[in-house]
C-alpha cells in the first residue's frame, strides 16, 4: 500500500513537471511565432512601401511575353534593382524569415510528441478528476 | 494486454507518450527503495530521495540509449542522490557550553616590560604598527627604506619571541 503510495506520489509529480514544461514550451513558441510574424510582416510592408515610393518595380514593367527582351533587359534591371532595395530592413526581414521557417520546421518535427504529451497529460488529469 | 519491454517503452516515452513512465516507476521503485533504504540511516527520507532519482531518471530520458538497461542508470542515479544527501546533511556534533567555557583559553595580557629588551627605535616601531600605522608611514616618519623597516620588525618580532619563551 505505501509503495502504491510512493509510486503514484512519483508519476504525479512527473506529470506536474511534465505539465509545465509543455506549457512553457508551448507558450515560447506561440510568442515567439507572433513576434517574427509581425517582424515579417512590419519589415515586408515597409520594403514594399519603400520600393513602391521609389518607383523601383517600374524597372520590371519591360516583361511582357517577348522572350527576348525580357532575356536582355532582365539582368541589368535586377541588378539596378538590388542597388535600388534597402539593405538594413532586407537584411532584418531576410532574419525574421529565417527565424519563422526554423520555427515552424521545429514545431512540425516535435509535433507528434507534443500531441502524445497533451494526450498523456489530458487523460492523467481526466482519470484524477 | 502485452506487457512492454524497458526499449519500448523507454521509445515511447521519448515520442511523448509519458503515460508508459508508469510502468517503469512501477517495476523499477521495490529494488530502488530497498538499495536506498540500505544506505539511509535517516528512514523518513527515503520516500523523497526515490523520488528525486525517478525524476531525475525522467529528465534524463532524452539523452538515454534505450538499448542500455535501465535498473544500473538509475542505481547509479540513486548512488549520486545518496552523495548529495550526505553532502548536504553533514554529521555534527554541538559542542557543550561547560566544554567550551573550560577550555577556552586563557586571556592574554601583555607585559610592556618585555619591550624594553628592544631598543628605543624598535621599540617605537612595533608601538606605532600595532596603533595602526602603516609600514609606509612609519618609514616616512623614520626616514628608513620600507625594506629595511621590515627586517627591524622581523628581527623585533623574533627577539620577543625569544624573551617571551624565557
Amino acid at each position: 500500500m505505501r509503495k502504491r503510495r510512493l509510486e503514484d506520489k512519483i508519476i504525479g509529480k512527473v506529470y506536474r513537471m511534465e505539465t509545465q514544461r509543455t506549457f512553457t514550451f508551448i507558450t515560447t513558441r506561440i510568442i515567439l511565432f507572433l513576434v517574427s510574424a509581425s517582424f515579417i510582416l512590419l519589415f515586408l510592408s515597409a520594403l514594399i512601401d519603400i520600393l513602391a515610393e521609389q518607383g523601383s518595380f517600374d524597372l520590371f514593367d519591360f516583361i511582357g511575353p517577348d522572350f527576348e527582351v525580357v532575356t536582355r533587359y532582365l539582368p541589368d534591371n535586377l541588378i539596378l534593382f538590388w542597388a535600388e532595395t534597402p539593405k538594413f530592413i532586407l537584411f532584418i526581414l531576410t532574419l525574421a524569415i529565417i527565424g519563422f521557417i526554423y520555427l515552424m520546421a521545429k514545431i512540425i518535427k516535435n509535433y507528434r510528441m507534443l500531441k502524445n504529451k497533451f494526450v498523456s497529460i489530458y487523460k492523467f488529469y481526466n482519470k484524477k478528476t | 494486454m502485452r506487457s512492454l519491454s524497458d526499449y519500448e517503452a523507454i521509445k515511447k516515452i521519448k515520442a511523448g507518450e509519458i503515460d508508459h513512465f508508469s510502468f517503469i516507476v512501477k517495476k523499477y521503485t521495490p529494488p530502488i527503495h530497498r538499495y536506498v533504504n540500505s544506505k539511509l540511516y535517516n528512514k523518513l527520507e527515503v520516500d523523497d530521495l526515490v523520488q528525486n532519482c525517478f525524476i531525475s531518471f525522467y529528465k534524463a530520458i532524452p539523452n538515454f540509449d534505450g538499448s542500455r538497461p535501465v535498473l544500473p542508470y538509475l542505481y547509479e542515479i540513486a548512488k549520486n542522490e545518496l552523495k548529495m544527501y550526505y553532502r548536504s546533511h553533514k554529521l555534527t556534533l554541538p559542542l557543550k557550553e561547560e566544554i567550551v567555557a573550560a577550555e577556552a583559553p586563557p586571556e592574554v595580557v601583555f607585559d610592556q616590560s618585555i619591550l624594553n629588551a628592544l631598543n628605543a627605535k624598535d621599540k617605537n616601531i612595533l608601538l606605532a604598527l600595532s596603533e595602526g600605522y602603516s609600514y609606509e608611514e612609519i618609514s616616512e616618519k623614520n626616514k628608513i627604506p620600507i625594506n629595511t623597516l621590515k627586517s627591524k620588525v622581523r628581527r623585533a618580532r623574533i627577539k620577543l619571541k625569544l624573551k617571551t619563551r624565557i
